[in-house]
């Protein structure tokens, strides 16, 4: 129970520092009646945007007054489009999940294979071409792998559409460029923590007790390999937002990632918070997950969590148990 | 339960809730994926930005008159393709009784979008209060334009007479160019807000409004009930929003898009070595220029900001940067101007030699000079910054190149403050649309104080804009641009284009030598 108070606490205040240097940053940086209207625009309508809008307020005011409305849950309304603001951000949000899951699934079945494959054949050529594939897929930005791909697919051969969802086709270029990355990030990390499991002495013990080798593997090495990977995997599907926000507009997806850039050149405060605080919860839910999967997946933290429960006091460190 | 049930179980309970967002997120996708299939007579049109409403007033943006173009019409039309020369839109005809007074007989059985039939009421409600921008807490663009409007009189159901505060020189021109589009006085009434009504459709134009989602797309049909001619050339048109110029280009190219806009010189040979697709437009009633920080700042002198412009080699800039396609206006003004164009007047001088005496008159010493630029936010703006900032070192200029992310880093009011990148769109064929609304004391440069206005150039711009004697007009315009010569708040560098790129092999496009987008049969033709 403490342990999910102080969680919960410790992803409160997360949120918190999320959201007031994002506001006071945007403020800073630019007037959002200024980025709304012409360059040439009259000064009697930048003050009744001002007005309409409460920007005339000390920004340590309207910062207070969004925090006030936020813990009754009312995001504030977008300046751009009058619309409330998290309606405007969950419109947007299943276009970045349809290029954001397929991307994380193909990621994981190309990356982990690909990462065993190199660990089994450590030192060999096929592990040195694997890691130079995967170094390769981690070193391409992905908007330039997306424009590779675009004049290789949509100008020179003529098969995929370059913009937006026409039909299915159209998920393969983005898809494609943001699972270079992540395959890679999974088939390197796949691979180190094979490596190092397969060093244990464990290893060893199983090999010399004659057990097969697909057996060892199965039995003792994937175990093992699991919990750091479900980790990475946590830590990697908050990320993809990030890279959803270059791609999708590289691809003229309308998902979550173009809305979060139009919102910050537009200084619409209101979406850029809720886009911010959608993402942050995903990432904080998301480690929490983790968290609580590392019970299910290794049986020794689940023993420890048991343990610890009974008598707080008389226990050695989780990482002594492992 | 066993421990490898729970692992089969969490493996279970991930693979299905995957298959559930992705379905989720694929059936949203569904119902809009016709809009950017081309073929047929359905046009798709690939924009760097949809505009986020339809109300003229509430956005002027390039943006959005592009597509008010095909949703609206004016009391008055301006016949582009027969220099700017007014003819009758909603108004079959007019009165210009007096430098402030007009009447216009309205076109009778004009049909709205949402079925209303257009009268004097509608005409009453373009021209309200809160549409003029008198209504402090609804934010419009209306003002620098329609400001001069005292009040609209209805004197029958289709007639209406303006009464202007002071003589206006371009009286009927006010109706005839943006912001003047003529809205629904039923679809203002009924919606909830202001807010409300500018997403709506109330235009009688040759397209109806079918769909829009901010950031995605805008849809319009060919409206069956248009009353003029031409009509709309297409069924549809879809405006899909691609913010990235090299996938406009490759849509265009691999036969995704019909059009596509805002392409820069660079991708012209990409797009017209490929035998189906080419570029159309050019110049648009558009100078690109800069303007100067006139009051304490380091080009304080006019000396200094005279020097500024004899150092700019207009000639090598557009053809460095355009390849020639864009032409360099003869000082501020453009033929559009008709009987106020000063065909005469030279273009401006390229005088380094001069330039160097005018610094070294004004006692200049290597002072740094601020000039604030933005990347993108016109064609090739860092490039000409960048040569610009070139061609004023040569002269012995210390000019300090700033980057900002938007305009009002750009133009925040701070000592250093000296230069910014401007355009200056004529948005009428007439001095008053340009020269005057950026420098005259109703731009709102002048009203935050970049300059001060002379006594002298005032009294000349208050003839400007209240005579109706043409050659009078001329004369005024003329020392008016002599007295800019010498003390200028800008500087002028050269016209600017729009070059859009077309799927020549199904359309044929004759763009507006303006911002507007002319989508009927006059404009573009299927193959």
């Amino acid at each position: 129970m403490n342990w999910l108070l102080l969680r919960s606490g410790r992803a409160i205040l997360t949120l918190l520092l999320l959201l007031t240097f994002t506001f006071f940053t945007l403020a800073a940086s630019g007037d959002p009646a200024l980025q709304k209207f012409s360059p040439d625009v009259d000064l009697a309508t930048i003050a009744a945007f001002r007005e309409k809008w409460g920007l005339n307020e000390p920004i340590w005011k309207q910062f207070l007054i969004y925090l006030e409305r936020l813990a009754h849950f009312d995001f504030g309304m977008s300046y751009r489009t009058g619309r409330p603001a998290l309606e405007v951000v969950l419109d947007r949000v299943p276009v970045t999940l349809s290029l954001a899951i397929p991307s994380i699934v193909l990621s994981i079945v190309i990356g982990i294979p690909l990462g065993f494959y190199a660990a089994m054949n450590k030192g060999r050529l096929a592990d040195r071409i694997t890691i130079l594939v995967a170094v390769m897929g981690l070193a391409i930005p992905p908007f330039l792998l997306g424009i590779f791909l675009m004049y290789v697919f949509s100008i020179w051969l003529g098969w995929l559409p370059p913009s937006g969802y026409v039909n299915w086709t159209s998920y393969i270029m983005p898809v494609a460029s943001i699972s270079a990355v992540y395959a890679a990030i999974f088939a390197r990390f796949t691979r180190s923590a094979m490596v190092e499991v397969m060093s244990h002495p464990m290893i060893e013990t199983a090999k010399a007790s004659g057990l097969a080798t697909g057996l060892v593997q199965r039995v003792h090495v994937l175990p093992n390999v699991l919990l750091p990977l479900v980790t990475i995997t946590a830590l990697e599907f908050g990320n993809v937002v990030t890279f959803a926000a270059v791609i999708e507009n590289l691809f003229s997806w309308p998902g979550a990632g173009t809305l979060l850039i139009e919102a910050v050149a537009g200084r619409d405060y209101a979406v850029v918070e809720a886009v911010l605080l959608l993402t942050g919860s995903t990432m904080i839910l998301a480690n929490f997950l983790t968290d609580l999967s590392y019970g299910l997946i290794d049986p020794r933290i689940r023993d420890y969590r048991r343990a610890y429960r009974r008598s707080p006091d008389q226990l050695p460190s989780p990482e002594g148990a492992a | 339960m066993s421990k490898g049930v729970k692992r089969r179980t969490l493996l279970r309970a991930l693979a299905a809730s995957t298959m559930m967002a992705a379905s989720f997120s694929l059936g949203a996708l569904d119902a809009a994926a016709q809009s950017t299939t081309a073929g047929g007579r359905n046009l798709t049109i690939a924009v760097q930005q949809i505009p986020d409403n339809h109300d003229p007033v509430s956005e002027n943006t390039n943006v959005n008159l592009r597509v008010m173009y095909s949703l609206y019409d004016t009391l008055v039309k301006v016949d582009f393709r027969n220099g700017n020369k007014l003819v009758p839109g909603l108004a079959t005809e007019w009165k210009v009784i007096d430098a402030k007074t007009v009447e216009f007989k309205l076109r009778p059985n004009v049909v709205f979008h949402n079925g209303d039939t257009f009268d004097a009421k509608d005409v009453v409600a373009t021209f309200s209060p809160v549409r003029l921008g008198l209504d402090k807490t609804v934010p419009v663009e209306s003002r620098p334009f329609l400001s001069g409007i005292d009040r609209v009189e209805v004197v029958d159901n289709m007639t209406v007479r303006f009464q202007m505060k002071t003589g206006d020189a371009i009286i009927l021109s006010r109706f005839a160019y943006y912001p003047s589009q003529i809205i629904s006085a039923t679809a203002l009434k009924e919606a909830k807000s202001y807010q409300d009504f500018t997403a709506m459709d109330a235009g009688t134009g040759p397209y109806s409004l079918v769909s829009h989602e901010v950031g995605k797309d805008v849809v319009l049909k060919k409206f069956d009930k248009y009353w003029g001619n031409p009509k709309a050339a297409a069924d549809t048109v879809t405006f899909t929003a691609v913010p990235e110029l090299a996938t406009r280009v490759a849509g265009l190219l691999s036969g995704q898009f019909d059009i596509i806009t805002e392409i820069g010189t660079d991708e012209v040979a990409q797009i017209e070595a490929n035998s189906a697709t080419g570029v159309a437009g050019g110049p648009v009633a558009n100078i690109r220029g800069l303007f100067y920080d006139c009051i304490s700042s380091p080009i304080s002198d006019p000396r200094i900001r005279r020097a500024l412009n004899f150092s700019i080699d207009r000639e090598t800039l557009v053809l460095t940067l355009y390849n020639g396609r864009v032409g360099i206006p003869h000082d501020w003004q453009m033929a559009s101007f008709g009987d106020l164009y000063l065909a005469d007047r030279p273009a401006a001088e390229y005088n380094p030699e001069k330039a160097r005496a005018l610094l070294k008159e004004a006692g200049y010493n290597g002072e740094e000079i601020v000039y604030r630029t933005l990347p993108t936010y016109y064609a090739k703006q860092l490039e000409t910054a960048q040569i610009l900032q070139s061609m004023w070192k040569a002269v012995g200029f210390n000019i300090k190149l700033e980057v900002k992310e938007n305009w009002d880093q750009a133009t925040k009011d701070t000592p250093d403050r000296a230069i910014i990148d401007s355009s200056f769109t004529g948005y009428y064929s007439d001095p008053l649309g340009q020269f005057w609304r950026r420098f005259g004391p109703e731009s709102s440069y002048t009203k935050q104080g970049w300059w001060t206005i002379s006594p002298e150039m005032q009294k000349l711009g208050d003839e400007l804009t209240t005579s109706t004697d043409i050659k009078r007009r001329r004369e005024v315009f003329g020392k008016m641009l002599d007295e800019f010569e010498q003390d200028p708040h800008g500087g002028m560098l050269h016209d600017l284009a729009q070059f859009m790129g077309v799927r020549k092999d199904r359309i044929e496009l004759k763009p507006l030598p303006s911002e507007y987008l002319d989508l009927t049969t006059e404009g573009v033709s299927f193959k």
